[in-house]
């Protein structure tokens, strides 16, 4: 498993901390999987959610949680690597399937993880998360665009907007 | 009296909330939170992109462009380019080209989603090739 972080070499056995969904269920997971939040990281780092304590997360539910963790296990040995220097190609093309799969799911749920992962600042997770918003949107037209987001009916303006460019280039989007 | 002021008043609170549900990026997710999702965004459609809401059309209209200097030897022959993290996706990289037929230098861009080059406005002030030497080609190959 991954090396320690640096500053908690203190006993061979990976440390395993606590996280506290909003639903008041317990989540057991390494220390170094936890720490890629930013936000959780600096708790851990103060030595916080180890023991009976627990770390408090009022803003996610035990659904995304386990979600979140389930990319945050997957990713910490490549994160403790310091990136990807020294990944293999096979590695790589292992997290790359998994992410691809990973956020193969419902809207809903989509945008359950993507506030989970703004709200604990787990970069890699967010521009996942952000990216697959993108592809949702890449390929359609601007009605579908809001009707696949969910916007209320266009205005007057922004109807005749659309029918302008969309006169002008549709073509280039069939 | 005090009844229809009531539901005049209810009346612009109704309007308020719509404005602001108009004003969302994307519905259900905060502002920051879109922005990073539109940042993704292929840069050769924003001109698509512009139409979905308003709030997209100002937002796309003002993304970054923050042009970068690529390492030496990732532009291809003949190419002098810098490439633009206008959105997270892949950089886009501008080109110019020398195009043999009107003797004149092109921009272009290279969308790397679609990989599709886009042929840019001529760049104000560059100047044309009989006024400048040196890439003008040889006389016999001149013609007006």
């Amino acid at each position: 498993m991954a090396a320690p972080e640096s500053g908690d070499g203190n006993n061979g056995a990976a440390r395993m901390v606590t996280l506290i969904s909003s639903d008041n269920t317990r989540f057991e997971v390494e220390a170094a999987a936890a720490s890629l939040s930013q936000t959780l990281q600096l708790t851990i780092l103060d030595g916080g959610g180890g023991g009976g304590d627990g770390i408090p997360l009022p803003n996610v539910d035990s659904a995304t949680l386990s979600k979140v963790l389930e990319y945050c296990i997957k990713h910490a040995p490549a994160a403790a690597n310091g990136g990807a220097p020294n990944a293999t190609a096979v590695d790589r093309a292992e997290l790359e399937r998994f992410d691809n799969e990973f956020v193969n799911i419902d809207q809903s749920v989509l945008y359950s993880l993507i506030m989970a992962a703004h709200n604990l600042e787990i970069e890699g997770l967010q521009s996942l998360v952000a990216k697959k918003v993108a592809d949702m949107i890449k390929g359609k037209s601007p009605m579908e665009i809001r009707r696949t987001l969910g916007f209320p009916d266009p205005t007057p303006e922004e109807q005749a907007e659309m029918n302008a460019h969309m006169l002008e280039y549709g073509w280039a989007y069939e | 009296m005090s009844f229809s002021s009531m539901s005049k008043q209810q009346v612009l609170d109704a309007g308020e909330a719509a404005g602001e549900e108009a004003v969302e990026m994307i519905p259900g997710l905060p502002e920051e939170v879109a922005e990073k999702c539109l940042l993704h965004l292929p840069f050769l459609y924003h001109r698509l992109f512009r139409t979905v809401s308003s709030t997209w059309n100002r937002f796309l209209t003002d993304a970054p462009a923050k042009p970068l200097l690529l390492p030496a030897g990732t532009a291809g022959a003949g190419a002098v380019a810098a490439a633009a993290s206008v959105s997270f996706s892949l950089p886009f990289l501008f080109a110019f080209a020398f195009d043999p037929l009107s003797r004149r230098l092109q921009c272009q861009a290279l969308d790397p989603f679609s990989r599709r080059w886009l042929l840019l406005p001529p760049v104000p002030g560059v100047p044309r090739p009989g006024r400048s030497r040196w890439w003008a080609s040889p006389p016999a190959a001149r013609s007006t």
